[in-house]
């Protein structure tokens, strides 16, 4: 059997803890009539209130499901997927049916599409007079827009920060809209997000600070975009609202081949649109790149099965940048394997040390993934203030995000684990840990 | 508060120019050499700065002490697989099957894994605890530590022993809680300091408490303990001296004992021929044994409640009917056999068709668990089980089913299995009789909706080793609206034999 998910990866492909229920119960042989499998694909037909072929492919778990279920992956894939976990020999090596055998056609022929259709937009004319009018246009709005943001943020701070805190989201929002209307929706989304902490936490003025002062730099650099290198002044365009297609990406980024371990991920909601945030490491190059991908509504599939904990061979594009990190995958090269270990851990200070250079290549790198060796965490009081430190061999400590880790805490039982987690300068978000060999994902536990 | 902060909260334009607007490093120099004209932009670079400087300084902390971690385990850790599956079943709302696989993970000796830990500790129901402290393990233990609401797992152990000298120390500063532990400990090791104990505080205590301890010594009542419980007759709350004249029935020849079985023997007696010969006869079944029972009089004595007796009757029973009912249980059932000289099985009959069958039946039954009668077991549950016995409250037939002998269990519950009774398939003791379970398993081939109910009951009962590795769904008639309910009640099954059998397999040497 070619595939080697663990249970737990198997739930994290789940859309929700129903879901995950659902498949559990039919990852039993019972209610499966047929099960098969090629060196491409696992395959089942499940006696529900009707029966469902059900197939997953194994190059990307992909799957596909008579079934009428809008969830994806649906609860029969995910049984099939639980099956071939607890019980491979069930699957008979045999010829693929023809509905099988259609569906890898179809996505074979959808492939090719995909790559056509991007080499024709490559190569289509462009019309340069019309182009550098819509930039010279568009380069207007945006010099307003950061014009009247900065006049906002200075107004901010000549009234001061305390006021904020009984304005509401309402100031932040319009400001926001603005923003948007001057084609800088990047710079928009910030503005939001530093809204939204308004008054959550006890060093909310701090950080407000921070980040309008964040937001200076960000306009300040724009404005002088020509002294900035290429790969920067692409940085500070993005972080402006400037995105990049698909096919420009794989034509002005970085191509990297390597077998990419899936370290962690992050998954997030916000206005009914999913989000997941993919942490890869590259085996060979020892690059970090991270995948995100986004799906409507609660249930909406992502264009791409990325599992923490596995890994697969692909070449990625990186988004031009002077830090790359986000990336696409261009190809797929074989089948994903199972359990790849979390990349070579740092301590504390080494990890800080490397989170600098990032800063001094980016500045407003936003996060960055880090991988701590030998930590212990530890429960810290200061006055009523509970926080939880990672502590590392040499008695250096980082922060964690929010209060008392109680899974970490138990995992752990103050032994020296493994610790992979966002680093935003401030925290650590804690995502896996890996006690003897074993992953515990910490973002959403399973069981 | 740094100055620069303070600025940035109270507003460039509500403070002075002379208050500092600088961040007092390097970057000062850098935004001055800008030369902005605007003086909140200026204040904003800088802001920018500094908040870069902060994030790639780091917010390193130095010289964190770590804490001693975790000791050795004498608790075997579940296969990952196992492990698994306890997690499912400790994140589903607590139920029968979270008892019965913590019991069982104790038993075997297994501990809880280590992620599901925090849920553990997390339980508020005392009754879940005592069953979680065993299987924590050593690094349990030390995560308790961890959070103060976790420290119950730390507490004082019910079973820890406590020298008589210690507990009488630790009596006076303990609280209602702690006190009715130590009492329980006192209780085990000497009776007599734990009537002493319990009478250098009893008046100064609620009832409720009083009531409390009562209950912690009726188990284990002893002789001696006769004088403080006549003593208890005369308490200021009625619940104390109810509780304390049923506790003196355990001794025949207390007073309390004497007048309610006066009181029984005038209320139930057999009619017609009486004296040896008429003995000799009903117990060689020659003469129907016939009954002459009176209901209690109308008005309450007052008396009675210091043998032992409650006014009020229970929502649906008649007022006379109860107290015929009390009056029966307070008398040790075999006394009957010896006064009537005919067996269990007779009277029970003679009972069942007369017309306050119900109330003697209840007396009887009830007597039956407290005081013991093994002859009388099998006819009172049959007797129970059929009619209509009980309150809203109690189950005769439900005590009883404890106390039946194997065989009786087997024949019985077969019979309940195959019609489905609910109710029935409930009281048995668990774990079933073997022949049993294993007709309920071949019977799970097919479908059959009366089974529906029985199917989790069925799950938690049978006995670990024969639960089947899978179970098949069976032919489903279309269009049975009650198909959809047991195929959920069958997957239950299936996961609950799978999280039994997974450690009944682990719990193997």
């Amino acid at each position: 059997m070619p595939l080697e998910l663990s249970a737990a990866q198997v739930q994290a492909l789940a859309p929700d803890a129903a879901s995950a229920a659902a498949g559990r119960k039919l990852g039993k042989p019972a209610p499966w009539r047929t099960l098969g499998q090629s060196g491409a694909a696992i395959w089942g037909e499940c006696q529900g209130s009707a029966l469902y072929q059900t197939q997953v492919a194994l190059s990307d778990f992909a799957s596909k499901c008579s079934c009428p279920s809008r969830k994806f992956p649906c609860k029969h894939a995910l049984g099939l997927l639980f099956l071939a976990v607890d019980a491979s020999s069930s699957f008979a090596h045999v010829s693929e049916p023809e509905w099988v055998a259609s569906w890898h056609a179809k996505r074979e022929a959808s492939d090719e599409k995909k790559k056509a259709r991007a080499e024709s937009a490559a190569e289509k004319p462009v019309d340069e007079v019309a182009q550098a009018k819509r930039a010279r246009k568009r380069q207007e709005l945006v010099l307003a827009g950061l014009d009247q943001l900065d006049a906002w943020c200075s107004d901010r701070i000549r009234e001061g920060l305390s006021r904020l805190h009984g304005e509401g989201a309402s100031v932040w929002e319009s400001q926001a809209r603005r923003l948007v209307d001057a084609q800088a929706p990047a710079l928009a989304s910030r503005l939001r997000r530093i809204g939204d902490e308004v008054g959550t936490s006890g060093d909310w003025t701090e950080r407000t600070l921070h980040e309008l002062g964040t937001i200076a730099l960000l306009t300040h650099a724009y404005r002088r975009l020509d002294a900035l290198s290429p790969e920067l002044a692409a940085d500070v365009r993005r972080l402006v609202g400037f995105t990049l297609d698909q096919t420009e990406v794989i034509a002005h980024g970085d191509l990297v081949e390597d077998e990419w371990s899936i370290v962690a991920d992050v998954l997030e909601e916000v206005d009914r649109v999913r989000m997941q945030r993919a942490w890869l490491h590259g085996r060979a190059s020892g690059r970090l790149a991270t995948l995100l991908q986004f799906a409507a509504g609660p249930t909406g599939r992502f264009a791409e099965s990325l599992v923490p904990g596995t890994r697969f061979g692909a070449r990625l594009a990186f988004w031009p940048s002077a830090l790359p990190r986000r990336a696409l995958i261009v190809e797929r090269i074989g089948a994903p394997a199972s359990r790849g270990p979390l990349p070579a851990g740092r301590a504390v200070g080494a990890n800080l040390e490397a989170f600098a250079d990032s800063l001094a290549r980016l500045p407003w790198h936003d996060r960055e993934l880090l991988v701590l060796d030998r930590v212990v965490p530890v429960v810290a009081r200061r006055g009523d203030a509970t926080t939880t430190l990672l502590v590392d061999d040499e008695a250096h400590a980082l922060p964690l995000r929010g209060e008392v880790h109680d899974l970490l805490l138990a995992v752990s039982g103050g032994h020296p684990i493994a610790v992979a987690g966002e680093w935003d300068g401030y925290a650590l978000r804690a995502l896996v840990a890996e006690i003897e060999g074993r992953r515990v994902d910490l973002a959403r536990p399973t069981g | 508060m740094n100055d620069f902060l303070r600025v940035a909260i109270l507003g460039t334009g509500q403070v002075g120019e002379s208050r500092s607007e600088s961040t007092g490093t390097r970057i000062d120099p850098l935004v001055d050499a800008l030369a902005l004209p605007e003086r909140e932009r200026a204040f904003l670079l800088r802001a920018g700065a500094l908040a870069l400087a902060t994030r790639a300084s780091g917010a390193t902390l130095r010289d964190v002490a770590r804490p001693t971690p975790s000791g050795e385990d004498d608790l075997r850790r579940p296969s990952d697989r196992l492990a698994s599956s306890i997690a499912s079943v400790l994140r589903r709302p607590s139920d029968e099957l979270t008892l019965d696989l913590l019991a069982n993970l104790a038993a075997a000796r297994l501990r809880l894994p280590d992620d599901v830990l925090p849920i553990a500790l997390a339980e508020k129901r005392a009754s879940v605890r005592a069953r979680i402290r065993p299987v924590l393990g050593a690094r349990g233990l030390w995560l308790a530590a961890v959070r103060p609401e976790w420290g119950w797992a730390l507490g004082q152990d019910p079973e820890a022993s406590l020298s008589p000298e210690e507990l009488g120390a630790r009596w006076d500063d303990a609280s209602a809680a702690d006190r009715l532990v130590l009492l329980r400990r006192a209780r085990a090791i000497d009776p007599d300091l734990a009537r002493r104990l319990v009478a250098s505080s009893w008046k100064q205590e609620k009832a409720e408490q009083r009531l409390a301890w009562l209950d912690a010594i009726t188990a284990t009542l002893v002789r001696d303990d006769a004088p403080f419980l006549v003593e208890a007759l005369g308490d200021r709350s009625a619940q104390v001296r109810v509780a304390a004249a049923r506790m003196l029935w355990q001794f025949a020849d207390s007073e309390a004992a004497s007048r309610v079985r006066a009181l029984a023997e005038s209320s139930f007696a057999r009619s017609g021929a009486g004296g040896v010969l008429g003995r000799l006869r009903s117990m060689v079944g020659a003469e129907k044994l016939e009954l002459e029972v009176t209901l209690p009089p109308e008005k309450f004595d007052p008396d009675w409640e210091k043998v032992g007796l409650v006014e009020a009757a229970p929502h649906g029973t008649g007022r006379r009917q109860w107290w015929l009912t009390q009056i029966m249980s307070a008398v040790p059932p075999d006394h009957w056999l010896t006064r009537f000289g005919t067996t269990a099985d007779a009277i029970v009959s003679a009972v069942l068709v007369h017309e306050f069958a119900s109330a003697l039946l209840d007396g009887l039954a009830t007597a039956t668990v407290r005081f013991g009668g093994p002859s009388w077991v099998r006819p009172l549950y049959d007797a129970c089980a059929r009619g209509t016995t009980g309150s809203s409250t109690t189950d005769p037939a439900g005590s009883l089913a404890a106390l039946l002998a194997p065989d009786d269990v087997d024949v019985r519950l077969r019979a309940a299995l195959r019609v489905g009774e609910l109710r029935a398939i409930q009281r048995f003791p668990r774990p079933w009789p073997r022949e049993a379970s294993r007709e309920f398993l071949a019977g799970l081939g097919t479908y059959d909706p009366l089974r529906s109910s029985a199917l989790r009951i069925a799950a938690l009962a049978i006995p670990a080793d024969l639960l089947p590795d899978s179970v098949p769904d069976p032919e489903v008639p279309e269009n049975d609206y009650r198909a959809p309910h047991y195929l959920r009640e069958l997957d239950e099954f299936r996961f609950i034999a799978s999280v039994r059998r997974a450690v009944a397999q682990e719990s193997a040497p």
